[in-house]
């Protein structure tokens, strides 16, 4: 907790989870007047960090990846027998392209429940669906700082 | 196009839009009008030329179309020569010229919307 001691009231808390470095870059060079930052790199961090930092809203990346399949939150064994036939390769790979979502349903079984965004064009039946499993989810197409800034941060 | 090849060019244009478009227009689609700050240009030259960490969009844009076995002559070419006109750019970005900073801002959102297009073509579910 020491670590957020400092938080600045006027800032709205933003938890992003990415595998990289480039969601965090953009939100510190566009939105730093907008937000305090806190950065997770996997579901595991996510979960102790959000716990800590409190965070009044998600920026999710939904692939990760550069993350390694050990560090994926997810059962690969589990997923390829009930959707892939028994291949884990097929499953890892699923895990790693909708990481973001399964980070997602974590922090919400943990009860963080803010608002979460993806910056990912999500059919919008997959859109619904999120909402219906997860509540306040919301998507954009592209980093757009004013509309990231409107739907977070408004 | 059969079922498979099908789903192997929808990959492939989820991937250029998600791995390329949205990456080289991450600062390009926020920058002011007028002269552009040098951090900016910092992070559009990052976008457009690190765009995975390590390798140029355009090469992002072959490794992908490569890996996918999609024949490239089917996507359309104002990808490619979106990112080539990029890389022709790319010393005059990095020398903060702001005209080419301008070149490369507008280029990247016309490659962008080309991807993106080709998913729309596919899915019909972008906004």
């Amino acid at each position: 907790m020491a670590r957020y001691e400092l938080m600045n009231a006027a800032l709205r808390r933003l938890l992003i989870v990415e595998d990289g470095h480039e969601y965090e870059e953009f939100v510190r060079l566009f939105l730093a007047t907008r937000f305090e930052v806190a950065v997770a790199h996997d579901a595991a961090e996510a979960v102790r960090v959000a716990a800590a930092f409190l965070p009044e809203a998600l920026l999710l990346d939904l692939r990760f990846e550069r993350t390694p399949a050990a560090a994926l939150e997810g059962d690969a064994d589990e997923l390829a027998a009930r959707r892939f036939g028994g291949d884990r390769a097929r499953a890892l790979r699923h895990l790693q392209d909708q990481q973001g979502t399964v980070v997602l349903a974590r922090l919400r079984q943990r009860g963080c429940h803010v608002p979460a965004l993806f910056i990912h064009d999500f059919p919008a039946r997959r859109l619904d669906n999120l909402r219906q499993l997860y509540g306040a989810v919301h998507a954009l197409p592209a980093f757009d700082a004013s509309a990231i800034a409107k739907v977070l941060a408004p | 196009m059969n079922t498979d090849e099908r789903e192997r060019y929808t990959e492939l244009a989820l991937s250029l839009a998600h791995d390329v478009g949205k990456y080289i227009t991450r600062a390009a689609r926020n920058l002011p009008p007028g002269n552009v700050p040098v951090p900016l240009v910092d992070m559009l030259a990052t976008d457009l030329y690190r765009t995975d960490g390590k390798r140029n969009a355009l090469e992002v844009y072959r490794a992908l179309v490569l890996a996918s076995g999609v024949d490239e002559p089917s996507l359309p070419s104002a990808i490619r020569e979106g990112l080539e006109a990029l890389v022709r750019l790319e010393p005059h970005v990095r020398a903060y010229d702001s005209d080419a900073v301008e070149r490369a801002r507008v280029t990247a959102l016309r490659v962008d919307e080309a991807c993106r297009e080709v998913v729309r073509t596919l899915s019909g579910s972008f906004p």
